[in-house]
């Protein structure tokens, strides 16, 4: 059964697991969660990242890192990824994607290019669907998680997008604004954790 | 029996019956439309039951003229790759059978399949707006043989006398209500009254019918005048002859709202003509840059009809010459590219998408400075280093391959011409005829060329590939910090650098001479053009309003050998300052760079804080008028979506509630600051408000702000100065590159206080401004 949970952007993720699609949803595309999360996995681990809204910022991964490795730049390589800024390389991508099993796929803001006016809303459903369709074979075999954003008014047409992706998650992460920041209960340490 | 006419290529358009329909502009003057057939062709490549789906598709359907198979050039794929062809009998089949097509079978990748005719006949021609054709016709004025006689880049285009008018409403439709149409044609002008509209209409039809313009350039046209024209003639039944072609009626293109450069810009909905040019000046995006002689310029280069060049962005106008540029080649063009950034591990990611280089100020004052600048320097890069999506990526801009990729040879011709432009005005008197032209010639063919660099970049570019996009700033940092270390090893030392640019000195180097050897040598290493932008007498590098420790680049003021001022990223350069500010920040810089060097400056910094003076006295006076305080913004979301709304949006919200009118996403909103609430007043509405409630408060801190940009070099602090514009008092140092100090007496300008000049000048370090 779906689970839906809120989460704050302190909040430190747990694993996601094979079989499920996990959808993070919140400003930002749920970057800072992403990012975070992708650094964790890359301890553990290669890690796939397609970033579908640009937003992959390495800076604030390789800052992560430097608190949960002493080799932050060998644990850096860990993180294969990709960039699609329309949503035929969207969809090409994961057509293509070969993730080898176990390997997690992070996918980072998903339907960003599937709001681009310039794709007519029928075949950016279309489009749509073949990419939802080839997340949840992947799924099938890896770990994937998939964020996205609350959509601009400008993309009403095509809201029914993120109803879909809701309904074809396994479970779905709620940012909520209102709950305080787990990280102010904790004090952080200035020596390095190894 | 077929006959032959000379003459230039005005419009091409689709044509139902037709295939195509030429305008030519004769040699005799006359006004000529002929027709032509002109089959196109698109492809289509995937698995092979696809392609046999797709041929049976095509088989039955009368359009198509021939299918077969072929082997074609893909420029993502390095090997030819195998494509079923479709020669269809007319552009306006090939558009509906592609649409029909790509829904039936959306697997296939089609390539060729949405170019504009314009570009199809250029390649298979060699046309394009302007062409200087030597035609064969037969006598039903079917074009036989088409031969074009003149170039796309050729430095002294011949044109024929075009024949223009002029209209727009009596004033902005968005302020007021027009009552009458201003119309030009020649030297006559005249005034019609929008009542009786019967009247009005076949005024406007008589002077269609007299001037026959190959031009209507309008303001307003395309979102009030030409709609409104189109209304009353429904309402009166009486027919408006707009079109030359008068098969046709006005064709409208929608309005849009896209993002562009982290933007959200609103296009307004287009009125095009058909046989002659509708140019709504207010619509035309870079009209107020280059005008016409720089719109018939980019229609030239890019192929691109005369209206449209006139519209798009340069981005669109690159795009049409990469396209044109690939027919050429024989190398098809995608219809949606899906080629993939190649998978690169996070420290991959660090070191390659990095941006131009910048290397921050030293912040202050300093004298004798050069600037020098590479010309064109990414557009240079990628002819140099042959950086295309299809060709290996360069080590630096040393080239991996030689033979040039779609994007330097689309970049070469335009990068060359632009040159050659600009030389040659450098040799004309700047306020010739045929200098002014070039100059706009010139400027229509920089932002084609701007614009390159991004485009490479751009999602929907179809010859983009961010890999390609990265080589070239990688190419630009390479360059920068060899051009540095050729400076500093001749002894300059550099005070700025940004992206392509540097701000150097050194003791004694005064006159351009002084500054050859390093031009010359930074040329001869980095294999690119650099110029001497000139010298400053003196320039100021601002830090940051938050950390005045932190130097912020492109920020600055200056004022070159030759009295001219250059100025960047301050207030007079932001397009949300209100022109009162920016008016009075100009004149305080004017007044400064009459100083011949930095030691002259101390007695014009008074003189530059007495205008400042002046200005406040003048808001607080109420002698400002209100246009001059008016401050535009640009909507970036839904007026709903905002949760804390901007001041522009509050106007915009106000106006939607009072007036019924929507601010879209890309519009801007004008207006006023003012006391209480609301605390702004949409510009539209100014007229209601009375001026005493102009919020005064508000626009002493705005100039405030900006005064403390200019005087921040010599010492006087942004808090220091926004105090005694509100309270009329400040005591503060005035620091100067040398040990003199200044002391001045500067008068309140709170009420009842006489304005003084400046009196006292001693050497205490400490200034008094009371």
């Amino acid at each position: 059964m779906k689970r839906t949970q809120t989460f704050d952007s302190g909040a430190s993720a747990s694993l996601p697991y094979a079989g499920g699609l996990l959808l993070i949803f919140g400003a930002h595309g749920g970057a800072p969660l992403m990012l975070d999360l992708a650094a964790r996995l890359s301890v553990c681990g290669p890690v796939r990242l397609l970033d579908c809204g640009n937003r992959s910022n390495m800076y604030r991964v390789a800052r992560t890192l430097r608190t949960l490795t002493a080799d932050p730049v060998t644990v850096l390589r860990q993180i294969q990824l990709s960039r699609a800024f329309t949503c035929y390389q969207v969809v090409t991508l994961l057509e293509k994607i070969a993730s080898g099993k176990g390997t997690p796929v992070l996918v980072l803001d998903l339907l960003a290019t599937f709001m681009d006016e310039s794709v007519q809303a029928s075949e950016s459903s279309q489009l749509f669907e073949r990419a939802l369709q080839c997340l949840l074979a992947i799924s099938a075999h890896s770990p994937v998680v998939v964020s996205a954003r609350p959509l601009l008014l400008l993309s009403a047409p095509r809201f029914g997008l993120l109803e879909q992706l809701k309904r074809a998650a396994s479970e779905v992460w709620e940012e909520d604004e209102v709950l305080p920041s787990r990280a102010t209960d904790v004090q952080l340490s200035l020596l390095a954790d190894y | 029996m077929s006959t032959h006419l000379r003459g230039w290529l005005l419009d091409l358009y689709e044509d139902a019956v037709d295939g195509l329909r030429l305008w030519f502009v004769a040699e005799d003057g006359a006004r000529v439309c002929l027709r032509q057939k002109f089959e196109v062709v698109f492809y289509a490549s995937g698995r092979d039951e696809q392609l046999r789906a797709l041929w049976k598709a095509l088989q039955r359907r009368d359009e198509v003229v021939t299918l077969q198979r072929e082997v074609r050039r893909d420029a993502f794929v390095p090997e030819p790759i195998p494509v079923l062809k479709a020669v269809i009998a007319s552009p306006m089949d090939e558009v509906r059978l592609f649409r029909e097509i790509q829904q039936l079978l959306p697997q296939l990748t089609y390539y060729d399949a949405d170019i504009p005719v314009t570009i199809r006949h250029s390649a298979r021609y060699g046309t394009f707006p302007m062409a200087y054709c030597d035609i064969e016709q037969n006598d039903a004025g079917e074009i036989l043989a088409l031969q074009v006689l003149n170039s796309r880049w050729d430095l002294s285009p011949v044109h024929p006398v075009f024949r223009v008018l002029m209209i727009e409403p009596d004033c902005d439709p968005g302020r007021g209500e027009p009552t009458a149409l201003k119309i030009q044609t020649g030297r006559k002008k005249l005034t019609v009254a929008l009542h009786p509209p019967e009247a009005l209409l076949q005024k406007v039809n008589q002077l269609l019918e007299e001037t026959d313009p190959d031009f209507v350039l309008s303001h307003w046209g395309d979102t009030w005048l030409i709609p409104a024209l189109l209304k009353l003639s429904r309402q009166t039944g009486i027919l408006l002859h707009l079109n030359r072609d008068s098969s046709r009626e006005v064709a409208w293109k929608k309005e849009i709202t896209y993002f562009s450069y982290g933007q959200i810009v609103y296009r307004a909905e287009e009125a095009h003509l058909f046989g002659r040019c509708h140019i709504d000046q207010c619509s035309a995006m870079m009209w107020r840059d280059y005008g016409l002689d720089g719109v018939l310029e980019s229609a030239r280069v890019t192929a691109l009809p005369i209206e449209n060049a006139a519209r798009v962005s340069p981005g669109s106008g690159i795009s049409a010459m990469q396209m044109l540029t690939a027919l050429q080649q024989g190398i098809l063009v995608p219809w949606h590219k899906q080629q993939v950034e190649q998978f690169k591990d996070g420290v991959e990611l660090i070191q390659r998408d990095r941006g131009g280089l910048i290397y921050q100020p030293l912040v202050g004052l300093h004298a004798n400075v050069a600037q020098v600048d590479f010309i064109s320097m990414y557009p240079a890069i990628i002819i140099k280093g042959n950086i295309s999506p299809e060709v290996p990526l360069p080590n630096g801009i040393i080239p991996a391959s030689e033979e040039l990729g779609v994007v330097p040879l689309t970049l070469k011709p335009l990068y060359e011409k632009r040159v050659a432009l600009k030389l040659r005005s450098a040799g004309l008197a700047k306020e010739s005829r045929l200098s002014k032209r070039d100059s706009a010639r010139a400027a229509a063919l920089k932002w084609l060329l701007v614009v390159c660099f991004g485009f490479l970049g751009y999602k929907n570019a179809r010859f983009g590939r961010i890999e390609a996009h990265e080589a070239v700033t990688n190419g630009g940092r390479e360059v920068l910090l060899r051009a540095k270390e050729v400076a500093e090893a001749l002894g300059f030392e550099v005070l700025h650098m940004y992206v392509d640019a540097l701000w150097l000195k050194k003791a004694g180097a005064t006159k351009k001479a002084d500054f050859q050897a390093v031009l010359h040598e930074i040329s001869a290493q980095t294999g690119l053009g650099v110029s001497l932008d000139g010298i400053y007498r003196w320039v100021a590098f601002l830090p940051s309003r938050m950390d005045e420790r932190v130097p912020v680049a492109n920020r600055y003021f200056g004022v070159f050998q030759d009295g001219s001022m250059k100025v960047r990223g301050i207030e007079a350069r932001r397009r949300d300052t209100p022109p009162w500010v920016a008016e009075t920040q100009t004149r305080m810089l004017e007044r400064l760079s009459r100083a011949g060097s930095v030691r002259d400056l101390a007695g014009y910094v008074q003189e530059a804080f007495d205008l400042f003076r002046a200005a406040l006295e003048e808001l607080r006076l109420g002698h400002v008028s209100l246009e001059k305080l008016v401050v535009t913004s640009r909507i970036s979301h839904e007026l709903e979506n905002y949760r804390s709304p901007t001041p522009g949006a509050r106007a915009a919200q106000q106006l939607f509630e009072q007036t019924g009118k929507r601010v879209r996403p890309g519009q801007k909103v004008r207006f006023l600051f003012t006391q209480g609430v609301p605390d702004v007043c949409p510009w539209e509405l100014a007229g209601m408000i009375d001026p005493v409630m102009v919020d005064r408060v508000k626009y002493t801190e705005l100039l405030a702000r900006a005064a403390a940009s200019i005087f921040h070099p010599f010492g006087i602090k942004d808090e220091q100065l926004k105090q005694w514009a509100h309270t009329g008092s400040i005591a503060l140092d005035l620091k100067l590159d040398s040990e003199q100090r200044n002391v001045r007496k500067i008068y309140n300008h709170a009420p009842g206080r006489r304005a003084a000049g400046a009196v006292g000048v001693g050497r205490m370090g400490r200034s008094v401004f009371s």
